[in-house]
């Protein structure tokens, strides 16, 4: 059974992404809200929340990332506070989306999604090489 | 090859963007509390809000660019978005319906929707959904398995002209409950003015204006309601006529084809390995004229709300013939395990007590208020009439109820609501089985017997009542039959 594990260049990106976001919010409310000390709270639990996010849940959150591939079926196992276990036969997967960002081999952004019959399993952050090799154990639902 | 979507398609994508009006938004809020010149503001802030509706579009012509579509001899990919790439493959062999659709409005544009299935996913919403040109349209056509040109298949004898408009009177809300709701408006609306103005009357003199004028109002709001619940079921059949006339179905051994509509026309084509289960549908009426209106389960067919899954839109019972059997579609056998005679209660114990209890409340009401028990006499036939049509319903249900299991099938008979199911499915599609027994059944000795088969909408079957040795018999023939151990109690 091969083992793979979440890309960690996906922090940088999404810390990147957190980064953004955070600093929209916080522009929008300095330019929206009158009050100086309402945008100063909302300043500050925007990032606060922002930096949670990108310090502690999401390193814990993709250490516990774990795709295991055996020869007739695909385990996933993610969850910091709440794990979660998904298993997929290859023989019931109907078809695949591939999501990708730019530079998908230095972002660690490549998501594929596996369409069984009653559902779908989504596996997240994988490294480009790993998902081509995955898709290729699927056979893109062929 | 790669084939772009049709150019309409930029309205959709461009429509995704609406949430880019938020920077205008934000703009006009910030204009707004600052300076009290609104309208000046807004004039001069014209050139930003045109900027963003011409950016609007252009993400949708980008997003519509980089939406391709690539058929193979294996499958087919749609690739879209230009900063997440999302990359989606069907192989055909694992398409289960496709559908071909182009609305009027869209035919002076030669565009059509195309719409890919499998029995992949949750909920009943299409895997693959584009828009095309004709041109595009026809080379993946070409392409998806089916029926492709239809003098290489058997056609089945179209429905008369009757039965389709039958089918759409039958299937348009229930004909029975508008007419209900509509004789409840029309005679309760004159009751109801009677008795509210006989009892203003007696209060004063100075309200007979009111029983003089407003309440002679009463019928009139009263019959255009019920006018209103007459002319919307109305509508609702002429929709359905036009929705599921012209119907034709062929079919060879692995494949069915199934076009329908006039204004606008819809061909979908179907996989009978795909099929479910087949489901014949009946309301009282059909059932006293042995007439059947043939459904199917198959992912991607007739899962919108405005859709039925039919097959064949309402026939005779006679009429359908071994021929359909290899596809799915078959008659079934008599039933071998039936609900206990001593389960009949248990049917029809709901509609029983309302039918039993409402003249008594009605007596009980007139001897406490006499002035209303002419509205609580028309309420009480008003009850009584649905009750006692229930009580026929869920009895014709027990009667026909219950489970046959031959060759590598399984038939259910069972009624839910006002309508009666024959459910045919093959043994290996079926994948769960729950009995279900209440103190009484325990008593009696009687359990209920639910199952589901494979399909994207899970569906229960459920019958009531049958002895509990004959339901061991059942789940024994069954569990065998799937290996899978698929009961649960």
């Amino acid at each position: 059974m091969r083992h793979y594990k979440a890309d960690r260049k996906c922090l940088f990106t999404l810390r990147l992404v957190i980064i953004l976001i955070a600093a929209f919010i916080s522009g929008a409310a300095v330019y929206i809200i009158p009050n100086e000390i309402a945008v100063k709270i909302t300043v500050l639990s925007v990032c606060g929340i922002a930096l949670l996010f990108m310090l502690v849940y999401l390193p814990l959150y993709i250490a516990s990332v774990d795709y295991a591939a055996g020869k007739d079926e695909i385990m996933r196992t993610s969850g910091v506070f709440i794990k979660y276990r998904q298993s997929v036969r290859y023989s019931s997967v109907q078809y695949v989306s591939v999501i990708s960002s730019p530079f998908p081999e230095r972002t660690g952004m490549n998501f594929l999604i596996l369409f069984v019959y009653g559902g779908s399993m989504r596996l997240s952050f994988l490294e480009y090489r790993d998902m081509q090799e995955i898709l290729a154990l699927v056979g893109e639902g062929g | 090859m790669i084939y772009h979507e049709h150019p309409l398609r930029i309205l959709r994508y461009s429509a995704k963007n609406i949430w880019l009006l938020i920077f205008p938004l934000i703009r006009g809020l910030n204009v707004l509390r600052i300076n009290k010149d609104v309208l000046y503001e807004w004039l001069r802030g014209a050139w930003f809000d045109i900027l963003i509706i011409g950016l609007i579009v252009l993400f949708g012509y980008v997003r519509w660019h980089y939406s391709e579509i690539e058929v193979s001899d294996s499958s087919i990919t749609h690739r879209e978005g230009f900063i997440f790439r999302v990359r989606t493959t069907i192989p055909y062999s694992n398409i289960s319906s496709s559908s071909f659709e182009r609305p009027f409005y869209l035919a002076p544009f030669r565009a059509s929707r195309l719409r890919c299935d499998t029995s992949a996913g949750l909920f009943s919403a299409s895997d693959m959904k584009l828009m095309v040109s004709d041109d595009v349209c026809g080379v993946i056509a070409g392409r998806l398995p089916g029926i492709k040109k239809n003098r290489e298949a058997y056609e089945f004898p179209k429905p008369s002209v009757w039965s389709v408009i039958l089918f759409s009177v039958f299937f348009s809300s229930g004909l029975s409950g508008t007419i209900y709701v509509a004789t409840f408006f029309f005679k309760g609306g004159s009751i109801a003015r009677d008795v509210i103005g006989t009892s203003i009357d007696r209060i004063t003199d100075s309200t007979e204006w009111i029983a003089g004028s407003l309440l002679r109002r009463i019928p009139d709001a009263a019959v255009v309601i019920g006018a209103l619940f007459v002319g919307a079921w109305l509508i609702s059949a002429i929709v359905n006529l036009l929705k599921y006339s012209d119907f034709s179905l062929h079919f060879t051994e692995n494949d069915i084809k199934v076009a329908y509509g006039i204004i606008t026309r819809k061909e979908y084509r179907l996989t009978a390995k795909h099929i479910n289960y087949t489901d014949l549908r009946q309301n009282l009426i059909m059932k006293l004229l042995k007439v059947v209106a043939v459904h199917i389960s198959c992912a991607g067919y007739g899962n919108k709300r405005s859709r039925l899954p039919v097959l064949l839109p309402v026939m005779r019972e006679s009429t359908l013939s071994e021929e359909l059997d290899h596809i799915g579609v078959s008659r079934g056998r008599k039933n071998e395990f039936t609900p206990k005679f001593t389960g009949y209660w248990q049917h029809i114990w709901i509609p029983a007590i309302l039918a039993a209890a409402v003249f008594p409340l009605h007596f009980i009401a007139a001897d406490l208020v006499p002035e209303l028990s002419s509205l609580t006499l028309f309420a009480a036939v008003m009850v009584e009439v649905p009750a006692v049509w229930f009580i026929i319903v869920k009895t014709a249900g027990f009667l026909t109820s219950g489970i046959a299991i031959y060759d590598d099938k399984i038939k259910i008979s069972y009624n839910k609501w006002t309508t009666f199911h024959t459910v045919i499915a093959e043994r290996k599609k079926l994948v769960k089985i729950e009995l279900e027994q209440t103190i009484f059944q325990k008593i009696g000795k009687r359990c209920s017997i639910s199952l589901w088969f494979d399909g994207e909408m899970h569906c229960r079957h459920k019958v009531r009542g049958i002895d509990v040795r004959k339901v061991r018999q059942i789940t024994e023939l069954l569990d065998t039959a799937s290996g899978q151990g698929l009961v649960r109690t």
